[in-house]
């Protein structure tokens, strides 16, 4: 959990929650990674997606009534690799745009966070 | 008690004592009895008055005829009144009782030695014989045993000894002939008999009898004959025929036609069968255009030549030489050779052929006789008899001519030249052909049958009599056949009883032979027939010169004149009459007037009234010459002179005169008067020139007696040869009748024998009866007991619609009582309404299918069912029943209701798929009616592609046997009407009924249910969600726990207080649809596990706001956490400390988002330090809200209190509207 293992890399979070935000917050930087956000509505997670110069990004899909596609999509179109995090959707629920896209189930490891945020950081998108 | 026990000796002895006694009650000298004595004086005394009686006989349906009579009978007639009645030995007679209701005049029993008196009804006792004798009732005990007893003839007789002419017998209704025998005693003694007219009686036979014989002087229905007796006890005539048939009823226009036809022609034509004769009598009217027979009788009446042409109608029928000749030539091959072979010389073959109308039939036979003789070289000896009652038919007979072309027609130009001279366009019989033919009037039934005949042809006659005439018949012909002689008839008649006689010899052709020698018992003497009853008016042979009747007439003829003026008129005679002598016909001195005497002598010897012999000799010749002419034709007066000498007086010239006494009147009665005159001196010198009266010589006188008396013998020999002939012919028939006699001797020996039997049979016969009817009234009872046990209602009507028979169920539904049997259904008002009832039952008599109602009576239902009534395969009426089913239909309008009423669509659909019945759930699913959905196939139901499956399927089910969904049920889609799907779930069953499958599908429309489903399982994808989202939370809880305690204990109590406050935020999310909770609630809920015991420690500020779920879940969090906190070091710890929180939301600039501020202000703690290190509470309370909502926190660790400031874009967590809105959650 500490390995260092998202060392030098800036992540995007994006979580509604405020606790879990928290969180996952510490569990990143215990990582060594830099965190952008974390946020919990679509307009900043957007603005942060476009803006900031991103490693990858963790998305929970559900933001209040939101869903967090649009990030997605501007994400992907710069290149950032990401994983999706939600309670309410699993790889059989995913829209088939995102199939291909890894995603987290809650409730999580943080060791799984952080493999999975390594994996698409180093792996292929 | 001798009075008594003398009628119980034996019948010999009784018969013999009886007159004795008799006689000796008139003197009353032997009567010992003191009673007897005063009876005897009353009987004299009575004698002056001398009670005329009459003798009432009756029998079966009587008692009826005997109220009326006596109704009508006055009471003070002065007669007697003796009724004889046949009583039955085992039950007393009330007759008694009866009549007393009836007449006002004494009611007696009849006993022995009773004297007979006026105005007296008596009653004869019941197995005891009544007679009278002297005017005295005796007894005598019936003899019971096995005899037939005759009560009525046996006091009508003693009657007709004891009164003569005075006698009187009435008989009434009765079955049998008892009556008849003492009624002819009573004719004989010139007593009056009366009969009750026969169509008034219940029973006709015995007064039929009387009326049959000609022994009723008259008849009437009951209630007139008392007016008979009236008259006949006044002495005065009895209604003529005339009178009588001024009642219209009296007589019938039929029996007036035949009697009409009797009376002309002489011809019965009662023996005929009555259809053809009424027919033929209808036809005749018809053709004089009269529609009614009494008209027609009146035509009758005013024209004889009708009844001419009437009587020949019935008698003319068809005739045709050798009609059937197939028939005529059997009779050639199988009989003529046997009746030929025993023709001899001396022995004639003899052939009678009754009926011969016009003479066709005899005269073939005659032929075929002929040509058998000419075949086989015989001498023909054959006479053949042909008779007919009808005497132009004999008359054409007799003469022979036929037409040519129906000689021609039946025979061979041979036979025709043979026996026939043809003259153009008729035919002659030629003489030898006709010689053997002897035609003459004769009447079948009446006149004495022809005997020894070898052959009776008598074809297509007795199809025309009746059965009893055809029995005659054949009995006469039976009689009249010699041995082994054959009998022809028709093609359609036959020998029927008398078949044991008559030998078959061609079946075919209805040929017979008499087979025995044997005589039948059935007289053969033929009474008037039935035609002739009532017949009141003179009869040919009723008026017989010896009946008491004529003699009556005679006697009132010669009136009766006063003695005194008779010898007045003898002296006026002996004055002035000439001398003459009245004699009768035959010459006897009746009456000599004048001196007449001079001119006869006595001689001595035996005395003779003759005149022939009294007068002087020399006028004996003259007188008995001029009888002689009187009784010839020439009636002229005789006139003679004649010279004599009277005593010793000299010779002088008489004039005897010889005539006849005629009156009109007078009938056979006519005398001859012999005048004597002398004629003087002068008178014959002074009118000898002109009076051409020549003085006759001896000689003259002699030669003129000698012619006369050749003259005398010729006539004599004619009228011998007359007498010889007609002697033969009588010998002839007295034979016949002698024979008859003997044989009706023997039958009444064998009748005799054989009523005993029949007497024992009746007995045997009765009994059978009895117990016919106690089996009958049982069945009945039977019946009664079970229709009546069955409450099963049954009326019966007959062909009329009348009530027959019905039952007391059936009596609740119709107003009907055991009086109403009788009535027609018409008149019956019923308790129910059923329209057309009447209709229904007349065409269920016309032969249409029962037919069913229910009808209601109140709040009973009825089945009623109209059967017909069968019997002998035809419609004899009409059976109505009825059965109450109010239960049955209870029950089956539950189950319609339950049907009705269910909630599910329950659809019928028979095997071909077509709708049968839809319920209203069923409409109110499918959107179509009753009746646009019956009739339907079910596929209308359906959405594709079961739709267009359907048939195949049931066809497949049908011959398979195999259905997937038939006795289970599955969820099916179901189209409505507008074509909207709607889901259902069915259940689909089969069951059969009268041979045919049908299909019941219950159907329940589940769309609803199918959304909830729907829903359920969002939500419960849902639930999915949000629980591992709190579990994410709680996850993290652990982790922030963990990451900030040492001790393993506190972290387990910080944790658990920590998902604790989750949970309630949860809870309160959950109590509100995860809509949204207010701050309110929120904080009062994390904070009440730390103020359970002090509310008033918390002091609430703010508007109502709605937090958004994961505002409420986060500022939740850090509530709680300010809670812990307090609890722990701040105010909660102490017991005076407060909470404050206070919360708004502030409008910013312009441009700036509306902002929401929360203050956590705590009082009355203990002294606050700021924490060495931050804890997980600490960053939760610095951080949580900070981090991802952007909010602004101030904590200020005062000493008098923490102080916690919030300040974040109130969009963030507020909901926009202070409103909860209903039914939506929110992932």
């Amino acid at each position: 959990m500490t390995d260092n293992q998202l060392c030098g890399f800036r992540i995007l979070l994006v979580e509604d929650n405020a606790l879990l935000a928290m969180t996952t917050d510490e569990i990143l930087r215990c990582a060594g990674a830099e965190i952008a956000g974390p946020v919990g509505t679509l307009r900043e997670a957007e603005q942060l997606a476009a803006c900031e110069a991103l490693s990858a990004a963790l998305l929970d899909i559900k933001l209040h009534a939101d869903e967090v596609w649009s990030v997605a999509r501007i994400l992907a179109e710069r290149g950032v690799p990401f994983v999706f995090c939600s309670g309410h959707f699993d790889r059989d629920s995913l829209p088939d745009e995102w199939a291909d896209y890894p995603i987290l189930t809650k409730p999580v490891r943080a060791h799984r966070i952080i493999d999975s945020l390594a994996g698409v950081i180093n792996g292929p998108a | 008690m001798a009075r008594k026990t003398a009628p119980r000796v034996a019948p010999s002895s009784a018969r013999a004592k009886k007159p004795a006694r008799a006689r000796s009650s008139r003197s009353s000298s032997a009567k010992p009895a003191a009673e007897e004595k005063a009876q005897t004086i009353e009987a004299q005394a009575g004698k002056t008055a001398e009670p005329r009686i009459v003798a009432i006989g009756a029998s079966a349906g009587g008692l009826e005829a005997l109220e009326l009579f006596f109704d009508a009978m006055g009471a003070d007639s002065g007669a007697a009144f003796v009724v004889i009645q046949h009583l039955s030995p085992d039950f007393p007679s009330v007759m008694d009782e009866l009549l007393a209701r009836h007449t006002s005049m004494r009611i007696r029993a009849a006993k022995a030695g009773l004297v007979v008196e006026p105005n007296v009804i008596y009653l004869r006792p019941a197995q005891q014989t009544l007679i009278i004798r002297d005017g005295v009732l005796l007894l005598t005990r019936e003899d019971t045993k096995s005899h037939l007893n005759f009560p009525i003839d046996a006091f009508l007789k003693s009657l007709a000894l004891d009164q003569r002419d005075k006698a009187i017998a009435v008989v009434l209704s009765g079955t049998g002939t008892d009556g008849t025998l003492g009624a002819a005693a009573i004719r004989d003694a010139g007593g009056v008999v009366l009969a009750q007219e026969p169509s008034s009686a219940r029973f006709d036979s015995m007064p039929r009898a009387l009326i049959e014989r000609n022994l009723a002087n008259a008849s009437a229905p009951p209630r007139l004959l008392p007016r008979y007796v009236e008259r006949v006890l006044n002495a005065q005539s009895l209604p003529t025929a005339e009178e009588t048939a001024d009642e219209p009823s009296s007589i019938n226009p039929e029996r007036r036609i035949l009697q009409l036809l009797q009376r002309r022609c002489g011809s019965d034509f009662g023996y005929y069968k009555k259809s053809t004769v009424g027919r033929r009598i209808r036809r005749r009217a018809e053709m004089a255009h009269i529609n009614d027979l009494a008209t027609y009788v009146v035509k009758l009446e005013r024209e004889p030549d009708e009844i001419d042409r009437l009587s020949k109608d019935l008698l003319i029928g068809v005739t045709a030489f050798f009609r059937d000749p197939e028939a005529f030539s059997v009779l050639s091959d199988k009989v003529l050779p046997k009746v030929m072979a025993s023709m001899t010389s001396r022995r004639q073959v003899r052939v009678w052929v009754p009926g011969c109308a016009t003479g066709e039939e005899a005269y073939s036979i005659a032929i075929l006789l002929s040509e058998y003789a000419r075949n086989h070289h015989l001498d023909l000896n054959v006479k053949i008899f042909a008779t007919d009652i009808y005497r132009p038919a004999l008359e054409k007979a007799g003469r022979g001519v036929y037409d040519t072309t129906a000689v021609r027609a039946a025979l061979n130009a041979d036979l025709a030249e043979r026996y026939f001279e043809v003259n153009g366009e008729v035919s002659q019989v030629r003489p030898h052909l006709r010689r053997l033919v002897v035609f003459s009037a004769h009447n079948l039934l009446k006149d004495p049958p022809f005997t020894r005949m070898d052959l009776v042809s008598c074809r297509n006659l007795l199809i025309y009599f009746d059965e009893v005439a055809q029995r005659m018949a054949l009995m006469l012909f039976h009689f009249s056949l010699d041995r082994n002689g054959f009998l022809f008839l028709g093609p359609s008649e036959t020998v029927s009883e008398l078949s044991d006689e008559f030998g078959v010899i061609d079946q075919y052709w209805r040929i017979f032979r008499k087979v025995r020698d044997v005589r039948l018992r059935e007289s053969l003497r033929v009474l008037p027939s039935a035609s002739m009853r009532g017949e009141a008016g003179p009869v040919e042979h009723e008026e017989h010169p010896s009946s008491p009747a004529f003699r009556t007439t005679i006697a009132t003829r010669t009136a009766p004149v006063r003695r005194g003026l008779a010898k007045a008129y003898d002296a006026i005679l002996d004055r002035y009459a000439p001398a003459s002598v009245l004699v009768s016909r035959e010459g006897t001195i009746l009456h000599v007037f004048g001196d007449a005497h001079k001119y006869m002598t006595f001689k001595e010897g035996r005395f003779s009234p003759q005149i022939t012999t009294a007068a002087v000799e020399e006028l004996r010749h003259t007188i008995s010459t001029g009888l002689e002419r009187m009784r010839g034709r020439n009636t002229a007066p005789f006139a003679r002179r004649v010279q004599c000498r009277l005593g010793r007086e000299v010779e002088k010239i008489f004039k005897v005169t010889v005539e006849r006494l005629d009156g009109a009147d007078w009938q056979d009665e006519s005398f001859c008067l012999v005048t004597f005159a002398e004629l003087t001196e002068a008178k014959r010198g002074g009118s000898a020139g002109k009076e051409k009266i020549e003085s006759v010589g001896k000689i003259e006188l002699y030669q003129e007696r000698i012619r006369d008396l050749e003259n005398e013998l010729r006539v004599t020999e004619e009228s011998l040869q007359t007498t010889i002939e007609e002697m033969e012919t009588t010998n002839e028939e007295l034979q016949a009748t002698n024979e008859e006699l003997m044989s009706a001797n023997e039958e009444l020996q064998s009748t005799n024998e054989e009523l005993n039997s029949v007497n024992e049979e009746l007995l045997t016969v009765s009994a059978e009866h009895q117990r016919k009817i106690d089996e009958l009234v049982e069945v009945t009872m039977d019946m009664n007991h079970l229709l009546k046990s069955t409450d099963i209602g049954v009326l019966y009507l007959d062909r009329d619609l009348r009530v027959r028979r019905l039952t007391s169920a059936i009596a609740k539904t119709f107003n009907l009582l055991e009086q109403d049997i009788g009535r027609p259904i018409e008149h019956i008002t019923a308790r129910f309404h059923q329209p057309g009832l009447l209709e229904d039952i007349r065409e269920v008599l016309r032969g249409a299918a029962p037919c069913e109602h229910e009808i209601k009576v109140g709040e009973q239902v009825f089945l009623l069912r109209i059967l017909p009534y069968q019997f002998g395969g035809e419609v004899a009426g009409v059976v109505l029943t009825i059965i109450e089913i109010t239960a049955r239909k209870h029950a089956e309008n539950r189950l319609r209701t339950i049907v009705q009423t269910a909630v599910d669509a329950i659809v019928v659909i028979d095997d071909t798929g077509i709708i049968q019945s839809f319920n209203p759930s069923a409409e109110r699913i499918f959107g179509y009616s009753n009746e646009e959905a019956i009739g339907q196939n079910v596929s209308i139901l359906m959405s594709e592609p079961e739709k267009s499956a359907h048939d195949d399927y049931i066809q497949t089910y049908l011959r398979t046997g195999v259905g997937k969904v038939i006795n289970t049920g599955r969820e099916v889609e179901g189209r409505k009407k507008d074509g909207t799907i709607i889901q259902v779930d069915l259940a689909l069953t089969e069951w059969s009924l009268e041979g045919r499958r049908y299909f019941t599908g219950i159907m329940r429309d589940i769309s609803a249910r199918k959304e909830r489903e729907q829903h359920i399982r969002l939500i419960m994808r849902e639930l999915s969600h949000r629980t591992k989202n709190v579990l994410a939370v709680v996850q993290a809880m652990a982790w922030q726990t963990a990451r900030t305690t040492d001790d393993a204990h506190e972290f387990k109590e910080r944790l658990s207080q920590r998902v604790e406050g989750l949970s309630r935020s949860i809870d309160l999310l959950v109590r509100h649809q995860w809509e949204g909770v207010t701050i309110e609630e929120l904080v009062r809920d994390q904070l009440a596990p730390f103020l359970d015991e002090a509310c008033n420690r918390l002091e609430l500020n703010g508007p109502l706001l709605i937090l958004e779920p994961n505002g409420a879940q986060d500022l939740g969090l850090v509530l709680h956490e300010l809670a812990t906190n307090a609890s722990k070091y701040g105010a909660l710890s102490a017991p005076t400390g407060r909470i404050i929180v206070g919360w708004g939301i502030a409008n910013g600039g312009d441009n700036a988002e509306p902002m929401f501020h929360m203050r956590w202000n705590e009082e009355g703690g203990p002294p606050v330090e700021p924490p060495k290190q931050t804890g997980f509470g600490g960053t939760v309370i610095r951080d949580v809200m900070a981090k991802t909502h952007r909010a602004t926190i101030d904590v200020d660790f005062a000493p008098e209190g923490l102080a916690w400031r919030l300040e974040v874009e109130a969009q963030r967590i507020i909901r926009p509207h202070p409103h909860f809105s209903e039914g939506e959650v929110e992932g």
